[in-house]
């Protein structure tokens, strides 16, 4: 079986400064894997070097999609062959109508595929279903996408995008920071479920509550822009109780 | 909303070039060549107008040959050879019309290209459409209904033979012909455009449009358009402007005139694509235009909204004279330049009336090695107590061979006038590029969405019928900015 | 140049070099700025054009004026320029690290001043010409010890053109003050900034000339990489005062932070115009702009910035205020970007109007009355910008300068008593 996502010794640097130090990890259809480390371990490079941000240099490695290397493929390619990054940090884009925005991102997953494009009113009815499992009212559908959202209202809006765009691999970056414990309940049920048989998320996080609702497959825990250690779920709970400090050392 | 789904479509259809490039073959009543005092007799008669005209005409001729064309503007203006161009083209056609259908049929497949079917079954909805081509008003829908409530509109060149009360008592009343050069030059050889008059107490039931067309090579268009609007009367004014693809540059230098009396309000927008020329600044049109609105009465109110996409140099300030007491002027623009066009464009509020406000908000788009400056004047007068202006420009740089000029001109000779004013340069931002891009968005279809939200606070003061289109225009023009 | 405009009598002049010869050239050519030029739309030069005025070419005694209390005050070692000549005697003793040299002999001093100076402006042209006195300043290291020009003059017939070129050498250091307080016709000084890298000014400069003196300004200045200039004027004197400033941002990493205020009455007019060329990168420039006008003063804020292709990560910001104190003042502002590279964070403001109503009522309503309100208001409104003045002495005369001004213009913060 040929993995959804592969990362084969990725090396990366900003600037002159090496982040990525050899990252290697599978992502297999079903699964759902945890990326844990201390501030500075790379965490939201790994994440941006993944989606084919500009400013990042890739010094070594590859990246694959279906077995595919994707180092050559602009953001939106790779988002349109089904990867989906949900932000740390959503962006406001002022004057640009939620609406419009969303349903230009579904159109060109739609385009690319040879489908057909959806309809305003088909999307309207689309997304408004989503939208109230997520709590997402008609006032923030309306507003300009993250402009005058709160914290939470933003990561909610992040995996709505999700629901919508069905990503075959989804990376959330630090999807909980900022969230309070009600916020965290929506947007964890929201995640799973998108769980599928034919999908895989990458779920990167600082802490282990996440993962209490979102329940890993497996775990890893990266430092120095390397994985120190991979394990089962219990390997957050270890970190939660030892923290970094121990890890650090094990590998 | 027949005429705005064909639009769309076409553009929709597009390519990446101009849309509006093509040339329509229909034969052609000129003037000849050159400008001097027979060209204006031969204008003034070929329009049947009467003596007090013509004198008006070669006087503003006089005035304009003691002129120098301005200097002052952020533009490189190659030099104009004004006897190389004719002023006077008209489709060949009956002399009068008794019904649209007596239209060329070449000139309404011309229009209906465009977007603005003329012919009685496809017309816009609730919108009534005054069509000048070259130099002559070829048809203007809708008359009869807008007469009933007691509105004029009109070709100007009508209104003079049949209404020359009004057109003399407001005519060079806002734009005096010695206002600037282009304002002489117009006055001396303006061959159509419309007139508008709202009675008192009317709101007038559609919106007024003018789709002005120039085909004709080496023609200059001159249009004249005047908007009168009588006490507690309200209009809406449309204006949208083509040219085809040519190598030369093409002059148009108009002139618009507005009167707002006594609680009237006068919204007129603008969505202006003449041909910009082509990617390496080969031809395009000379767009030299004097807008002035007056709010001559207490409460009147003027707005002007214009997207300004198209033509290779544009020279533009759409004004407000705030007379009246507590009357207010706004003005929306989206100015867009790519490849090798140029823009100066801003307005002037002048501020005479007590409790007077206006609002200014601006947005310049720059791409490609364009160059693009608003430029505005806000002036408190001494009689201008608690009067009010916030103004907000923004510029917005699409890659680094770009210029993006901001030049306010701030004059208060009132103390309780109060005057804000803001200004930001920047490209666009990198996170939001990647934000779309990350969901799959290509990068100009990112860009326009950016920019269109960039854009927005003026693009939502444009009637429905012109939104959707400047909307895709401004994608349209900033194609190839990218990458 | 338009007829009706006097122009100074140079038959007495003697220039000598290329260089000023050249700028004698321009000027016979250019003159005064006529009525079209953009420039100068808001600054008319009638008023001087119509008097008689002969450049000064000897010293004559110091006259009247707080200069040089102002340098004892602030410690200061003063320079003193009188009817635009360089009193030698003012020279001795400078402060370590500063060595005095004689513009007017040399060409290549002279050279770099006109490469610094405002281009094709009047000032630049006619001082250089001119030259009534002639200083370099060459500034190597920390200097402990601050440095004060004062310009005075008493011959109401005469113009004054002093030039100074100071150059600050690789990472020297300064604060220094500009004190004008002269009673001729003209006073036109070109003054020359010129700092290498890493180099650090502290730069004050107040116009009180007196109340018949026409003052011209052109001080064109440079800034290597990484270095970093404060400089503050405040324009309180004169019957008109233009104060213009170039800046050109030569290396990567400079930082310029120019702030301004005029304080005008009568029928003063007051002109603050500035150009920032930013032609390297990563530099950043600053403008806070203030302006008060009682009576029928006029005040004119130009500022433009200017970001040349490439000039990548600049941050040019400007920020220009004025209050009306009278309904026959006006005031003018012009501030103006210009700006070809795309990475860039440039952004101005402005605003004209009164005081604000609220923070008026919120003060009467705790019992003051309405004019030492006013007062207070317009107090904060000129000490806020001078509280960005990092060193004390400086801050200091700037301070009491303004504070001076209020009280003559009768706007005491002190009794309760009405204004």
């Amino acid at each position: 079986m040929t993995a959804l996502l592969e990362i084969r010794d990725l090396h990366a640097s900003v600037g002159d400064t090496p982040i990525l130090k050899g990252i290697n990890l599978t992502l297999n259809a079903g699964e759902v894997h945890a990326i844990m480390g201390p501030n500075g371990s790379g965490k939201s490079t790994m994440s941006y070097v993944l989606a084919g941000r500009n400013g990042y240099e890739i010094t070594g490695g590859d990246v694959l999609i279906n077995g595919e290397s994707v180092l050559e493929l602009s953001p939106d390619e790779r988002a349109r062959a089904g990867m989906f990054l949900a932000f740390q940090y959503p962006v406001e884009l002022p004057g640009v109508g939620g609406m419009s925005f969303l349903r230009a991102a579904v159109n060109a997953r739609r385009v690319e595929a040879g489908e057909e494009e959806v309809d305003q009113l088909a999307f309207v009815k689309m997304v408004r279903a989503k939208a109230g499992e997520l709590d997402i009212n008609d006032d923030m559908l309306k507003r300009a996408v993250n402009v005058g959202f709160s914290g939470g209202e933003k990561k909610r809006y992040e995996i709505l995008q999700m629901a919508l765009l069905e990503p075959t691999i989804s990376i959330l970056d630090e999807t909980d920071s900022g969230l309070d414990v009600d916020a965290l309940k929506i947007v964890s049920d929201g995640v799973n479920m998108l769980r599928a048989p034919e999908r895989t998320m990458l779920v990167i996080t600082h802490y282990q509550r996440l993962l209490n609702h979102i329940v890993p497959d497996h775990v890893h825990i990266l430092a120095g822009g390397k994985i120190r250690k991979s394990g089962g779920k219990e390997l957050a709970l270890q970190v939660e109780e030892t923290g970094y400090a121990g890890i650090d050392d094990a590998a | 909303m027949a005429a705005t789904t064909q639009t769309i479509e076409q553009v929709e259809q597009a390519t990446g070039k101009y849309k509006y490039g093509f040339v329509t073959e229909i034969e052609s009543d000129k003037a000849p060549k050159g400008l001097n005092e027979d060209t204006i007799r031969f204008i003034s008669a070929k329009k049947d107008e009467p003596e007090w005209m013509l004198e008006w005409r070669l006087k503003a001729y006089a005035r304009w040959l003691t002129m120098t064309s301005p200097d002052w503007a952020k533009l490189d203006i190659p030099p104009i050879d004004y006897q190389d161009s004719y002023y006077y083209a008209a489709p060949k056609q009956a002399e009068k019309l008794a019904s649209l259908d007596e239209v060329d049929p070449e000139l309404l497949a011309t229009y209906e290209k465009l977007g603005i079917p003329l012919n009685e079954q496809k017309r816009l909805a609730n919108v009534a459409v005054d069509a000048v081509f070259d130099s002559v008003s070829v048809a203007t829908t809708f008359r009869e209904e807008l007469s009933k409530v007691g509105v004029i509109f009109c070709p100007i060149s009508e209104a003079i033979r049949d209404y020359p009360e009004l057109v003399k008592k407001y005519m060079g009343s806002v734009i005096p012909v010695g206002d600037n050069y282009f304002a002489a030059l117009n006055s001396a050889v303006f061959t159509d455009g419309s007139f508008v008059y709202i009675p008192k107490g009317v709101r007038c039931p559609m919106e007024l449009s003018t789709y002005f067309r120039i085909n004709e090579q080496n023609t200059g268009q001159f249009e004249r358009t005047l908007i009168i609007a009588e006490d507690e009367s309200y209009v809406s004014y449309l204006e949208g402007c083509t040219a085809p693809q040519r190598d030369e540059n093409q002059l148009h230098a108009a002139v618009v005139e507005l009167v707002a009396m006594q609680d009237a309000e006068i919204k007129y927008s603008t969505v202006q694509n003449w041909y910009p020329g082509d990617e390496n600044g080969k031809g395009g049109i000379y767009n030299f235009v004097t807008k002035r609105g007056v709010c001559r009465g207490a409460r009147s109110k003027i707005s002007w909204t214009q997207v300004e996409t198209g033509s290779a140099i544009t020279w533009k300030y759409p004004s407000c004279v705030l007379q009246g007491e507590e009357s207010v002027g706004e003005f929306y623009s989206v100015a867009l330049t790519n490849n090798y066009q140029q823009a100066d464009t801003g307005t002037k509020m002048i501020h005479i009336g007590a409790g007077s406000r206006s609002t200014i908000i601006s947005k310049g788009i720059s791409a490609g090695k364009s160059q693009n400056c608003y430029r505005g004047l806000v002036q408190m007068q001494p009689t201008a107590e608690n009067a009010r202006n916030f103004t907000q420009c923004d510029s917005l740089l699409v890659g680094d061979r770009c210029g993006a000029h901001t030049v306010p001109y701030i004059v208060s000779r009132n103390p309780s006038a109060k005057i804000e004013h803001e200004a930001t340069t920047s490209r666009i931002s990198e996170d939001q590029l990647f934000y779309c891009l990350q969901r799959g968005i290509e990068e100009e279809a990112a860009v326009s969405l950016i920019v269109n939200g960039f854009c927005k606070e003026v693009m939502k003061e444009l009637p429905m019928e012109f939104a959707v289109e400047a909307q895709k225009l401004i994608g349209i023009s900033l194609e190839g900015s990218v990458g | 140049m338009p007829a009706l405009m006097m122009q100074p009598d140079l038959s007495n002049v003697v220039v000598s070099g290329p260089v000023r010869t050249a700028a004698l050239t321009a000027w016979q050519q250019q003159g005064w700025p006529g009525p079209r030029v953009e420039s100068w739309r808001f600054t008319k030069l009638d008023r001087l054009a119509a008097r008689e005025i002969t450049p000064a070419s000897s010293l004559s005694t110091a006259t009247a004026g707080d200069g040089l209390a102002m340098a004892a005050g602030m410690g200061a070692h003063a320079i003193q320029i009188v009817n635009g000549v360089i009193d030698p005697a003012s020279l001795e003793g400078l402060p370590a690290g500063v060595t005095a040299g004689n513009l007017s002999d040399d060409q290549g001093a002279q050279d770099a001043m006109m490469a610094l100076a405002p281009p094709n402006h009047p000032v630049s042209n006619l001082s250089m010409a001119v030259m009534s006195g002639g200083l370099v300043l060459d500034v190597v290291g920390e200097v402990a010890r601050p440095l004060m020009l004062i310009f005075e003059g008493d011959d109401a017939s005469l113009s004054a053109h002093p030039v100074v070129l100071i150059r600050l050498a690789p990472a020297a250091r300064m604060v220094m003050a500009e004190w004008h307080q002269s009673a001729v016709a003209l006073s036109a000084p070109l003054i020359g900034l010129d700092l290498a890298a890493k180099a650090s000014l502290d730069f004050v400069k107040i116009q009180s000339e007196g109340s018949t003196t026409s003052h011209l300004a052109a001080t064109g200045v440079s800034l290597a990489g990484e270095a970093r200039l404060t400089g503050f004027s405040l324009s309180v004197g004169g019957e008109m005062a233009r104060l213009e400033t170039h800046v050109t941002m030569a290396g990567e990493g400079a930082d310029c932070q120019l702030s301004a205020i005029y304080l005008g009455r009568g029928r003063q007019h007051h002109d603050i115009t500035t150009v920032l060329n930013h032609d390297i990168g990563h530099c950043t420039s600053d403008q806070v702009i203030r302006g008060v006008l009682d009576d029928r003063a006029r005040g004119v804020y130009q500022g433009k910035v200017r970001v040349a292709e490439d000039a990548q990560k600049t941050d040019g910001q400007q920020m220009s205020r004025a209050l009306l104190l009278s309904r026959k003042a006006e005031v003018d502002a012009k501030p103006e970007l210009e700006i070809y590279a795309d990475d860039v964070v440039c952004a101005h403001g402005a605003t004209v109007g009164e005081l604000d109503a609220t923070q008026l009522f919120y003060l009467t309503s705790r019992g003051i009355p309405e004019a030492k309100a006013r007062a207070m208001l317009i107090e904060a409104f000129l000490i806020d910008a001078i509280d960005s003045v990092e060193i004390d002495n400086l801050a200091q005369i700037l301070r009491e300068t303004a504070t001076r001004w209020m009280a003559q213009t009768g706007l005491t913060t002190d009794g309760n008593q009405h204004g």
